[in-house]
């Protein structure tokens, strides 16, 4: 039975990734990641760069939901996501990311935090893991990135 | 073809409030909190209202799922959380009655915390950013309330 005019609900894969890996060397506040355990959306299109860290890039506007979580060794690490954001270069909690900041969290040295976020995305928005500083965790276990979309 | 049990998704009732910028308590209501900064604030599911007594309130105008989050700190340990049409308003939020308290988190002190989940609301549910009577809250930019209307 349909709901009058409602649309299916889109399901069409995600990208799925563990591992941490540092930042970019020039988007010293961008995370990236080793290892995908699963990149089968056509929804989202995930790059990995050296310098510029890892960007998800919308391909459908809609509702998304990304899963991340994220430590940091020796002292806390302050982690979430932009949009867009014109200063990869700066902090997330830089002002000049204020605009461009979707969510943040905040977890102490050496203990994983984890977010949970829907949010609506447009095409060719641009999606970043962002902290506010060079992030170290590098267990699998600890650090994770999910993005899917769930709907219109 | 979608089922019985197949949620309606949003289409034109796309809604969302956001809030930032942690701005104190209600002066009558000591445990709910305020926000500077309205960042988003769009669509007919919800309605956002703050003032100085109050604090911060949002009432389901459309029944149907939510995605709430909530992000904020305090110099000390402190549990915070959401809930939904409390009236012990200037009780600390582990004390309240439980059907009241949807689930509770505590920061490290100094340290943001992050709190996320889909919550069915019906109509005229009244949802809060509760908390402590004491203590100075937050008044980082950081600190942030976010609703999404995802489906009927």
């Amino acid at each position: 039975m349909f709901f009058g005019t409602s649309p299916r609900i889109s399901s069409s894969g995600k990208i799925w990734l563990i591992t941490g890996n540092g930042s970019g060397s020039t988007n010293t506040f961008i995370r990236r990641f080793t290892t995908t355990n699963e990149n089968t959306s056509s929804d989202v299109t995930y790059a990995d760069s050296a310098t510029l860290g890892a960007t998800f890039t919308i391909l459908r506007t809609g509702l998304y939901n990304v899963l991340y979580t994220d430590y940091n060794i020796a002292t806390s690490l302050g982690f979430g996501l932009t949009k867009n954001s014109t200063s990869p270069t700066l902090a997330i909690t830089n002002a000049a990311n204020d605009a461009f900041r979707i969510v943040y969290s905040q977890g102490i040295a050496n203990n994983t935090r984890l977010m949970s976020f829907c949010f609506r995305a447009v095409a060719t928005d641009v999606i970043r893991p962002h902290c506010d500083l060079v992030p170290t965790g590098t267990a699998a276990f600890g650090t994770t990135f999910i993005i899917q979309r769930i709907g219109f | 073809m979608i089922g019985r049990r197949d949620h309606k998704l949003v289409g034109s009732n796309a809604s969302c409030v956001e809030l930032t910028t942690g701005n104190g308590r209600g002066a009558v209501n000591t445990v709910i909190r305020r926000y500077s900064v309205t960042k988003q604030n769009y669509g007919p599911a919800m309605t956002y209202a703050d003032d100085a007594n109050s604090g911060m309130s949002v009432t389901i105008n459309i029944s149907g799922n939510y995605f709430i989050s909530y992000t904020d700190t305090y110099t000390g340990v402190v549990n915070f959380g959401i809930s939904v049409n409390s009236n012990q308003l200037t009780t600390a939020f582990t004390s309240i009655t439980p059907i009241n308290r949807i689930a509770t988190m505590a920061n490290s002190a100094n340290v943001f915390a992050y709190w996320s989940t889909i919550l069915k609301l019906n109509k005229t549910d009244v949802v809060r950013a509760h908390q402590i009577a004491t203590g100075t809250p937050s008044t980082s930019i950081n600190v942030n309330f976010y609703m999404l209307f995802i489906s009927e």
